[in-house]
């Protein structure tokens, strides 16, 4: 199992180095032409490199999967909250490159180490309460059964956007590489529009992660029934402790 | 169960770990008999990083990289990776040695940015391997065998080290 992790892992870094090589290419072809066919060509490969770059490790698909686990989803729901991290993720990053290139120009790559560091932080802190939160509303609903669906569906909109917005608000240096490859080439709307499209390559690899955990959980439905409520703490705790180990992760780099 | 555990430890290398950097990277194998003596490796980053480092570096702009920005990418940029071991497990019989670089250059090829530098070895072939990987930077080594200048015998193999991939230069008898 791990030797296939492994080949995996390294097929798709196979694909994201000539991705890679294969879009600088492309956005270097921009600078001598402004046709519609060269944007379209770059966009469609940022797209590509999204959905790949997602593929690997990172990016929130476990703690989509793991929220996903407790039950009572739909597919849509699956399908938002990847796109709803996606979304976060290249706002985030665009808004910081430009401005950290507009500020910071020639210590960029300290001030974004930096910087991210911090959004780690508080990424792992949100992850933590998401985790605490979910424990104690599968405890509270255990004890007293909300009786309006409303309150629910607004409960569940909730930690939907929290999710979304604890992994997305790190943002994607992939997505600010490319970001800041174009401003340098003064290409600044090409790489805007690039951010999008390998924002929405990525959220359609997170969202096939939600969709089949949605789609394992609905198959496990009778047996989980009557186990929900453990589902749910069992969710809780693993999200926490994703939290904490990642937690752990940001003290040893801000130690380093 | 042990499987678990260290899976459960390593989640947040797992978490973050996947490259936004790609280095070429470039080794030229300086050999008398079976003895390896050193090895020049050059490390050319992507097109992206590349243009990154120019604006950081190429401080006074000149399209080259002189004798005071070398020394600043040296101390900021290079000397840091010293912690990671420069990316670079060498194993002599068995045993890892702390890669020591020296005669560090740093220069443009075309729109790339280029880092050279040599690692003392002297160990006979047959007790050496090298390891190149990064678990913690976004950092994507790529070693193929077309880029290695050698007249020891020398292979490039895909190791699966548990919770990183590397790729192993190594001399003599496969190991």
């Amino acid at each position: 199992m791990s030797e296939l992790y492994n080949n995996f892992i390294s097929q798709i870094t196979l694909w994201q180095y000539s991705l890679n090589k294969t879009i600088s290419t492309a956005i270097r072809g921009s600078e001598d032409s402004n046709s519609l066919v060269v944007y379209a060509t770059v966009l469609f490969i940022a797209f590509l490199y999204g959905l790949i770059h997602a593929a690997g490790p990172g990016h929130g698909k476990a703690l989509v999967a793991l929220y996903f686990t407790k039950g009572k989803n739909s597919y849509k729901d699956a399908f938002s909250i990847g796109y709803l991290i996606a979304v976060i993720h290249a706002i985030s990053a665009v808004v910081i490159t430009f401005v950290l290139y507009f500020i910071f120009q020639t210590m960029f790559r300290q001030n974004f180490n930096q910087f991210s560091n911090y959004a780690m932080l508080a990424s792992a802190l949100f992850i933590i309460v998401i985790g605490i939160y979910l424990i104690v509303k599968a405890i509270l609903d255990k004890n007293q059964k909300i009786a309006d669906e409303k309150q629910q569906y607004q409960q569940t909109n909730k930690s939907k956007y929290s999710i979304a917005l604890s992994v997305g608000v790190v943002p994607c240096p992939g997505v600010m590489t490319i970001v800041l490859f174009c401003i340098l080439l003064k290409k600044f709307m090409l790489g805007v529009l690039a951010a999008i499209t390998m924002s929405i390559g990525m959220g359609l690899t997170i969202s096939v992660v939600g969709i089949l955990t949605v789609l394992f959980s609905k198959k496990t439905e009778k047996f989980v029934n009557k186990k929900r409520y453990i589902l749910e703490i069992l969710s809780g705790i693993l999200i926490v402790i994703l939290g904490v180990f990642l937690l752990s992760s940001i003290y040893t780099s801000f130690v380093n | 169960m042990k499987l678990k555990i260290k899976l459960l430890l390593f989640f947040p290398i797992f978490l973050y770990a996947h490259p936004h950097t790609f280095i070429d990277l470039y080794p030229i194998v300086v050999s008398e008999g079976e003895i390896i003596k050193s090895i020049k490796f050059k490390w050319e980053m992507d097109d992206m990083s590349s243009q990154l480092l120019r604006m950081e570096c190429d401080q006074n702009m000149d399209g080259k990289i002189d004798d005071s920005e070398n020394k600043f990418i040296e101390k900021n940029l290079f000397k840091p990776l010293g912690v990671y071991d420069f990316y670079t497990d060498i194993m002599v019989k068995n045993r890892s040695i702390k890669t020591k670089p020296r005669d560090f250059k740093a220069f443009f090829l075309k729109d790339k940015v280029v880092y050279s530098f040599t690692v003392d070895i002297n160990a006979n072939k047959n007790d050496l391997y090298i390891d190149f990987y990064d678990t913690d930077n976004f950092v994507a080594i790529v070693l193929k065998k077309e880029f290695v200048i050698s007249f020891v015998d020398f292979y490039i193999k895909g190791v699966d080290n548990d919770f990183y991939f590397a790729h192993r230069l190594g001399f003599g008898k496969e190991k």
